[in-house]
């Protein structure tokens, strides 16, 4: 039983160490947000929450489908469906309510770019890409007060 | 570097190839330093470098690679271009079995919707509904061109909004947010919610204006909508619920969006008009509804109940109490079944009492279906239902239908 036990827990540790991505949340170096809840974010990107407390627009930068992040986005922390994420981005649009402004890029680079230009952007990257020159200026968000590095990270 | 490559190399020993490489490499750094210092140079020559205005897709994003890699340029206004026009089609065609209990089978082209917004300027908003309904192939000829929507909004901050035109009413919460088959989970509406040319007793469209917007109340989340118009006139003939006078309406709403449960949203609304069904009529109508509704983390629940009240003086009064819940439930990424329990009951006194039973003839309505996304855009759904009404025997329907958006 205790063998059981250890090889379980070997198996477990090594794929944490081994295969688990990491998700960070970046937003413009001029945005003074520095954490945010994580029902906070979820409320940003399924379109309820539109506008920044300090006044900007909220502006989602997505990737293509087929990305980690955008799996991610989809899979964990909305709950949800590519094709149900769509229906209600356009349901909030049909009812006459400001529509969510939503940017796809094909690129971890291209976004962190893009949102050199744009104050109100808000972006979910793999952390691996952080330190590329695109994405290394951007700001990262804490989540639930923490950072990607530090343990009970919510976002991997 | 790639033209460099490309050129023929002459057959060298391996340690003259490596010493090649060595060399080439040495060469590209130092080509890289210098180039790195030339751009620094130039960026301190000019600091303030203007950034495109408008981003409008991938392939603008400005090519300023150096002041990426070096320093954030400032902040630049938000892309203005990129939403100030949308345009969305919704449509739907199906095959219908036994749908009024007459025991039909037929292909039913559905209705074509046509969505379009136009931001005129910062806080005003052109948006426009139109429907071609198609579903009558006895009148192909004849397809009617209802105008749902036509507003002018304006948005002066999140607390004020106002819309002037043609609205649909803020009654109950599938009014508001629910029209088109794609957007719906379901292949029909819940029959509380029948739009007034198809025999619906609810006023679902009013031309006026509307005020609506958040109401600061924290994580309560509550909103607010303040209606004032005149109800439309569906003048087609044999139309019992004709609406001849268009009497003042006015409708308040109020509902609650609590930040803590995401996807929850309560609510209510009172509505007041007049109602001529039949010339010389002038009866008083109210509406009241509640709504409780959940969509997240794959559940959708939708809970609804209605109160309407027709009443004359001398005539008597009519009430028309009834609700409607479905429950769906996505499994996997695209398979949503769902079913759905619609119930009205018609009572009242004097000649409108007696009437009433006829302008709202059905009973019950259970029905159970399943959608099936096949992709991001096109839905493909299935429904089965049983009917009751104070007209005709119990019976059963069923349905196929394909919904898309484009």
């Amino acid at each position: 039983m205790g063998r059981i036990l250890l090889t379980l827990g070997l198996l477990i540790g090594f794929s944490r160490a081994a295969g688990v991505a990491s998700f960070a949340v970046v937003v413009h170096p001029s945005n003074p947000i520095t954490s945010l809840r994580l029902r906070d974010l979820q409320a940003m990107f399924g379109g309820v929450t539109k506008q920044w407390e300090h006044g900007p627009k909220v502006v989602l930068i997505e990737r293509q489908p087929e990305s980690p992040s955008f799996r991610f986005l989809m899979g964990r922390l909305l709950n949800t469906s590519a094709s149900e994420y769509k229906r209600n981005l356009a349901s909030i649009e049909f009812k006459g309510e400001t529509p969510v402004t939503l940017k796809v890029l094909n690129s971890e680079a291209t976004a962190c770019k893009y949102m050199f230009y744009v104050p109100g952007a808000i972006a979910l990257v793999e952390t691996g890409s952080l330190s590329t020159p695109e994405c290394s200026q951007l700001k990262v968000v804490r989540i639930e007060g923490k950072l990607p590095a530090e343990d009970g990270y919510r976002l991997r | 570097m790639a033209s460099f490559w490309a050129v023929p190399r002459p057959v060298v020993g391996q340690d003259r190839q490596d010493e090649i490489i060595q060399k080439l490499i040495a060469r590209v750094e130092a080509l890289e330093r210098e180039v790195a210092a030339l751009k620094q140079t130039a960026a301190a020559q000019s600091p303030a470098q203007p950034a495109p205005s408008e981003p409008a897709s991938a392939v603008a994003v400005p090519k300023q690679e150096t002041a990426v890699a070096t320093e954030p340029p400032q902040p630049e206004p938000e892309p203005s271009e990129a939403s100030k026009y949308t345009f969305h089609g919704y449509a739907d065609a199906g095959f219908q079995r036994n749908e009024d209990g007459a025991s039909d089978k037929k292909f039913v082209l559905g209705e074509i919707d046509l969505f379009a917004t136009a931001r005129i300027s910062p806080k005003l908003t052109a948006l426009v509904e139109a429907v071609l309904e198609t579903n009558n192939q006895a009148l192909v000829a004849d397809v009617p061109v209802n105008v749902e929507r036509l507003l002018l909004q304006y948005r002066a901050n999140d607390y004020l909004n106002l819309d002037i035109g043609s609205y649909r009413t803020a009654i109950g919460f599938y009014n508001t947010t629910l029209r088109a088959s794609w957007l719906q989970t379901s292949l029909t509406r819940p029959m509380l919610f029948t739009f007034e040319d198809e025999g619906g007793f609810l006023p679902l469209h009013n031309v006026g204006l509307s005020a609506n917007g958040k109401v600061p109340s924290g994580d309560l989340g509550l909103h607010y909508v303040v209606e004032v118009g005149s109800s439309r006139n569906y003048a087609q003939p044999g139309r019992t619920g004709l609406d001849w006078e268009q009497n003042a309406a006015v409708n308040v709403a109020l509902y609650a969006r609590p930040r803590v449960i995401p996807g929850l949203q309560m609510g209510f609304s009172s509505y007041h008009d007049k109602f001529s069904p039949a010339p010389g009529s002038n009866l008083s109508r109210s509406v009241w509804t509640a709504h409780a509704v959940y969509q997240a983390h794959r559940f959708e629940f939708l809970n609804e109940a209605v109160l309407a009240r027709f009443r004359e003086p001398g005539l008597g009064y009519g009430n028309v109490p009834g609700f409607y819940s479905q429950l769906g439930y996505r499994v996997g990424s695209n398979w949503t079944p769902y079913t759905r329990y619609d119930y009205v009951n018609v009572y009242g006194r004097g000649s409108v009492g007696e009437y009433a039973p006829q302008y709202v003839p059905w009973r019950t309505v259970f029905s159970g279906g399943l959608r099936y996304d096949v992709t991001e855009s096109v839905a493909l759904k299935f429904e089965i239902g049983r009917e009751t009404s104070r007209l005709q025997q119990a019976w059963m329907r069923a349905a196929l239908q394909v919904a898309f958006t484009f």
